[in-house]
């Protein structure tokens, strides 16, 4: 038996635009993904859920996608379309930049102009103004991460999720994706719900660090992250930082000597 | 001014410090390419030619040299006598409009099915046995019946065309279709796209490699089905099957062999042309269109 700990009892200011309640998931073949996971996300909080592969991360968000469905509790979605990056870039490869940033617009059927404008915006934010006409294998893998972002931006999603977007890149440019990515939190204040399994990477990215036990996936622990966007690369050197992905760290072991005990 | 000339001189030295074969094929300077390219199979041509010269002169006595004529008397006959000239051109271009007919229509009637197969399950399971059946039953055996039903003129040779060469279309357009890796597909799911547009904007661009692959493979076939029909459809303008059928019966070796030659052209015209235009659809974007080191 699992006990959760929501974390949650300030009362809301804001209202959340996202938020899970007792949700659950078994998958048609039996495997117990999630067992009440609560969550409530506003504007201007980014939000990261770390854990041990396979503890459910994913699921959490394609739940929150509408790309699977829950089998237990409720989940209350903005109106608006989440923006969503995976952990893979995914880029459309016969589309130029521009071609895959404009991409839902232009499902969404928008007038020309608007399109462009909000694809400029949206390629400047990421810096990839220069590369607009290059094609994702003349992009390097840094590049084409920025090229799926700025087309999860370029509707202007209020809530925006990620899937591991950096766990592919080497540690150097993961952690200027992460600097990047906190200036662009700090320019749009949406909310994000930021799936890794790097403690160091939740710490530096979140408002919030919910950390998952595994099988079935549920909430462990919620730490505030006190840090005022847009953070950067010194902070990872900050005593108060690293204290903290300690904490994260050993409430993540907690997590897994559960799971020990629980297969023995 | 000065300063620009030394850099101009001095830029010639440098160049053949750097070995040849340390540069990267793909910034090698294109006619070089081209010529490298072309060295390997021109060589093979010669010994091939030079063969036939000693089979012909040496294998040969003169009463039996009618079986293998000498290389430049059917260069000769085809290229520079003007009614053989006119004769195989004729029929080559009538050969050529029966495949492109065949072609198109395989091609169209291919890449339908294949939608249609990928977008249900059903489809699928109902057309596919019936689309391997028709590779296996042999088309030489139905093209008579062919004949008999439609007659034995235009619509029949592209009827044959079509047969032999819709399968590579079908199979190849939905291999591309149902291979769409599913990081793409999450792509469209997250924005909750109608069938039609996600087929639009991502099933069918990913699919055009491998449409091209058929496209490909096809074009040789519908060559091939145009000649076939030639041999059996007696009706209609005359193409070079017909054409080389004719020639056999008259002895006319020079011209039979120029002929053989005209339609090995053909076949490979359609071969370059399909993948070259396939080369500058996705030769772009997609690594099968681009040039191997
Ligand atoms: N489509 C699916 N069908 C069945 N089981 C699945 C499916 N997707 C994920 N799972 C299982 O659900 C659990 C959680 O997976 P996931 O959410 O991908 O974990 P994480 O993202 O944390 O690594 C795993 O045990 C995984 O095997
Ligand atoms: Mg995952």
């Amino acid at each position: 038996m699992t006990f959760v700990e929501t974390g949650q009892g300030v009362a809301a200011a804001p209202a959340a635009i996202l938020s899970l309640q007792q949700v659950a998931k078994t998958w048609p073949d039996g495997t117990h993904a999630l067992e009440e996971v609560d969550l409530d996300l506003r504007k201007g909080e980014l939000v990261t859920l770390v854990g041990p592969s396979g503890c459910g991360k994913s699921t959490v968000l394609r739940i929150v996608a509408g790309l699977d469905a829950a089998t237990g509790g409720q989940v209350v979605v903005p109106e608006q379309l989440p923006g969503f990056v995976f952990q893979q870039p995914n880029l459309l490869p016969w589309r130029s930049v521009v071609g895959n940033v404009e991409l839902f617009l232009q499902l969404d059927k928008a007038p020309a102009d608007a399109r462009r404008e909000a694809v400029d915006d949206a390629l400047e934010l990421v810096g990839l103004e220069r590369f607009r006409d290059h094609l994702p294998h003349q992009l390097s893998g840094g590049m084409q991460m920025r090229a799926a972002l700025a087309r999860a931006l370029v509707t202007r999603p209020e809530l925006l999720l990620f899937d591991e977007p950096f766990a592919a890149v080497d540690e150097l440019l993961r952690e200027r994706l992460q600097e990047e990515l906190s200036r662009l939190f700090a320019a749009r204040r949406f909310a994000g719900l930021f799936i890794t399994h790097s403690v160091a990477e939740a710490v530096f990215l979140s408002t919030r660090v919910m950390v998952m036990t595994p099988q079935p996936g549920t909430i462990e622990e919620v730490i505030d992250v006190p840090f005022p966007h847009p953070r950067v690369a010194e902070l990872r050197f900050d005593s108060d930082f690293v204290d903290l992905c300690h904490r994260v760290s050993r409430s993540m072991r907690r997590a897994g000597s559960d799971l020990e005990v629980e297969n023995r | 001014m000065t300063a620009l000339d030394v850099k101009n001189e001095a830029r010639p030295r440098t160049v053949p410090v750097a070995p040849a074969a340390a540069k990267p094929p793909a910034k090698r300077r294109r006619p070089t390419r081209l010529l490298l390219d072309a060295l390997p199979p021109l060589a093979v041509a010669g010994v091939v030619v030079a063969g036939w010269y000693a089979a012909t002169y040496l294998l040969l006595t003169p009463q039996r040299r009618f079986l293998l004529p000498p290389p430049h008397a059917v260069v000769q006959k085809g290229l520079f006598d003007a009614q053989a000239r006119g004769e195989i051109f004729h029929a080559v271009l009538s050969t050529a409009r029966v495949a492109a007919f065949g072609l198109v229509i395989a091609s169209l009637l291919g890449i339908t099915l294949a939608i249609a197969m990928s977008q249900a399950r059903w489809v699928q399971r109902s057309l596919y046995p019936w689309a391997i059946l028709l590779q296996t039953v042999p088309i030489l055996a139905i093209v008579p019946l062919i004949g008999f039903w439609w007659g034995f003129d235009f619509r029949s040779r592209v009827l044959v065309c079509v047969l032999i060469s819709l399968f590579p279309m079908i199979t190849n357009t939905l291999f591309g279709l149902q291979s769409v890796p599913s990081g793409l597909h999450d792509v469209f799911s997250i924005r909750r796209v109608s069938r039609v547009s996600r087929l639009v904007h991502l099933e069918l661009p990913a699919a055009l490699p491998s449409i091209f692959t058929g496209l490909r493979i096809s074009a040789g076939l519908s060559v091939i089905g145009a000649i076939v029909g030639d041999f059996f459809f007696r009706q209609g303008d005359p193409g070079i099957g017909r054409l080389i059928d004719n020639y056999r019966a008259q002895l006319a070796s020079e011209q039979l062999f120029a002929a053989i030659f005209a339609s090995s052209l053909l076949g490979l015209l359609a071969f370059l042309l399909v993948g070259a235009i396939g080369n500058r659809t996705v030769g772009r974007w997609h690594d099968s269109g681009r040039r191997r080191p």
